[in-house]
């Protein structure tokens, strides 16, 4: 179950953690969203580079 | 005292390893402050002191990385997970017993090496000795502040992705990150598998040489070969990125090189801003799985930015490790024809000098910015690529330490520590020590020769 002040993205990643057999609090969530909203654009823009590289 | 001119007198018995060990113990002693040691082991030192085979570092004291295990001495990795009894030396570390070392105890580092401050929740931060109040980087810090205290001859760092550079440019001494591959890492409590290296931070390129010899027997130095013909490229989008005064002294250091006879001109590297995002997305996943079955049942038991990093690369999408492998690879072939019309890249170490504990953020040309991300594209892209990087001392800001970093082709860890050691002949910033600390080990050892009357 979430917490009522859960996102949809912390939501998604308690799960994802959970299928590893890994507790994360409402707190770790929070941060690695924070951290994850920061790589996961670069992360776009990389592949974006790479295919343009290789074309 | 250089590892070499100790290395000489004890070989020359000048002095004993006993007493060189004493030296060190008392001066460990006298900065307990800067928390640079976790684990000291002076009964195992000095039995060790006494047994010492009669190598290149016959009676050498030294210091390791409590990442790195050393049989007899507990591992920890500052954290509150971790503690066990080595029953066995890391490989890395049974070399330099080997040669003659003999080991002091166990250096601070952040915890699990998985982090730039070594500012263990656990243990406390490793202090730096030009300013206290500052941090001495990481993740071994313990071993940079060792180095530049005088705590040990030579110490053992670890790095991924900066890990070694970083400490030894934050308390002005010397670093060398090897090629990936080089130094074995058996016995070292994993970050990232392919990403992790382990490698020597001393004061002064002539050391981690020395130090480099016995970790590494591939290894062939040329330390007096010069620079004359020597091709450096400057990496210009990094010294245009630093604070301009770190800038400046990187900028007159390459100056000095190229009043030695190198041959220095403007260098590009392609997918410089990239590269950072790829090594992030090889070593977070890579930590995670090396950290999986404590994540299951330790989690609280971590500090909480390695807590995050850790569970960021649990929960990474598959769709990142693909990105992270096509793009190593291209990384590594743009780095590959760079380095094909250059010997050597330069760039400042590090963008800023050392920050005071506690503050997460600095200053960048106006703009401020996490310290953990600013110091991202001085330190992975070489670590992405596998190829060796000196971090050597070249001035002082505010009189706090600043680096100059020289990376090499893969496996030319010659090249690199020749022209450290080069720079070196040249400029004493390497021999600067801190003020305010306890009179040196080495005027103990100048003096510490009973049978002699000393």
């Amino acid at each position: 179950m979430g917490t009522p002040a859960e996102s949809s993205s912390e939501r998604l990643l308690r799960e994802l953690a959970a299928r590893q057999g890994v507790e994360p609090t409402p707190d770790d969530l929070a941060a690695v969203a924070a951290f994850l909203e920061v790589l996961l654009p670069q992360l776009g823009v990389l592949g974006e580079r790479l295919e343009a590289a290789e074309t | 005292m250089s590892v070499a001119e100790l290395a000489g007198r004890l070989r020359a018995g000048e002095l004993s390893p006993r007493e060189a060990v004493l030296c060190y113990l008392d001066r460990i002693e006298t900065t307990r402050e800067l928390n640079a040691y976790l684990h000291v082991d002076a009964e195992l030192a000095l039995a060790e002191a006494e047994r010492a085979p009669r190598g290149p570092l016959f009676g050498v004291p030294v210091a390791v990385k409590d990442v790195i295990d050393v049989a007899g001495m507990p591992t920890t990795a500052a954290s509150a997970i971790l503690h066990r009894v080595a029953e066995r030396d890391a490989s890395a570390v049974a070399r330099l017993r080997a040669a003659g070392a003999v080991v002091l105890g166990k250096l601070n580092t952040h915890e699990f090496a998985f982090g730039a401050t070594t500012t263990s929740p656990h243990f406390g931060p490793a202090r730096n000795p030009w300013s206290p109040d500052r941090i001495a980087g990481g993740s071994s810090g313990g071993s940079g502040v060792a180095a530049a205290a005088d705590l040990a001859a030579g110490t053992l760092g670890t790095d991924t992705a900066g890990s070694i550079r970083i400490p030894a440019c934050l308390c002005g001494v010397t670093g060398l990150r090897p090629s990936t591959g080089l130094v074995p890492t058996d016995g070292v409590e994993p970050v990232s598998r392919t990403l992790d290296t382990v490698g020597p931070i001393a004061r002064s390129a002539a050391d981690c040489s020395l130090l480099l010899e016995a970790l590494a027997p591939g290894y062939g130095p040329q330390l007096d070969g010069g620079v004359e013909g020597l091709r450096i490229g400057v990496v210009e989008a990094l010294f245009d990125r630093a604070q301009p005064a770190v800038a400046g002294l990187a900028e007159a250091a390459v100056g000095e090189l190229g009043a030695a006879g190198a041959r220095v001109s403007r260098s590009a590297i392609p997918l410089l801003e990239e590269s950072g995002t790829i090594l992030q997305a090889v070593m977070l996943p890579e930590a995670a799985e090396a950290h999986l079955e404590r994540l299951r049942t330790r989690l609280r038991d971590y500090g909480p930015d390695v807590r995050t990093r850790l569970l960021a690369g649990l929960l990474l999408p598959a769709t990142a490790h693909v990105s992270d492998e096509r793009g190593r690879r291209r990384f590594q072939a743009e780095l590959d024809r760079v380095l094909g019309e250059f010997d050597l890249l330069a760039l400042p170490a590090m963008p800023v000098v050392a920050p005071p504990i506690g503050e997460e953020t600095v200053e960048l040309r106006g703009e401020r910015l996490l310290y953990r991300l600013a110091l991202i594209p001085f330190n992975s892209p070489w670590a992405l690529a596998g190829l060796p990087v000196a971090s050597i001392p070249c001035g002082f800001v505010d009189g706090l330490p600043v680096g100059l970093a020289l990376v090499g082709r893969r496996l030319d860890e010659a090249t690199v520590l020749r022209a450290a050691h080069a720079y070196q002949r040249e400029t004493d910033w390497h021999e600067r020590r801190p003020p305010d600390l306890p009179s040196h080990a080495e005027s103990r050892i100048q003096t510490a020769n009973p049978r002699r009357g000393g």
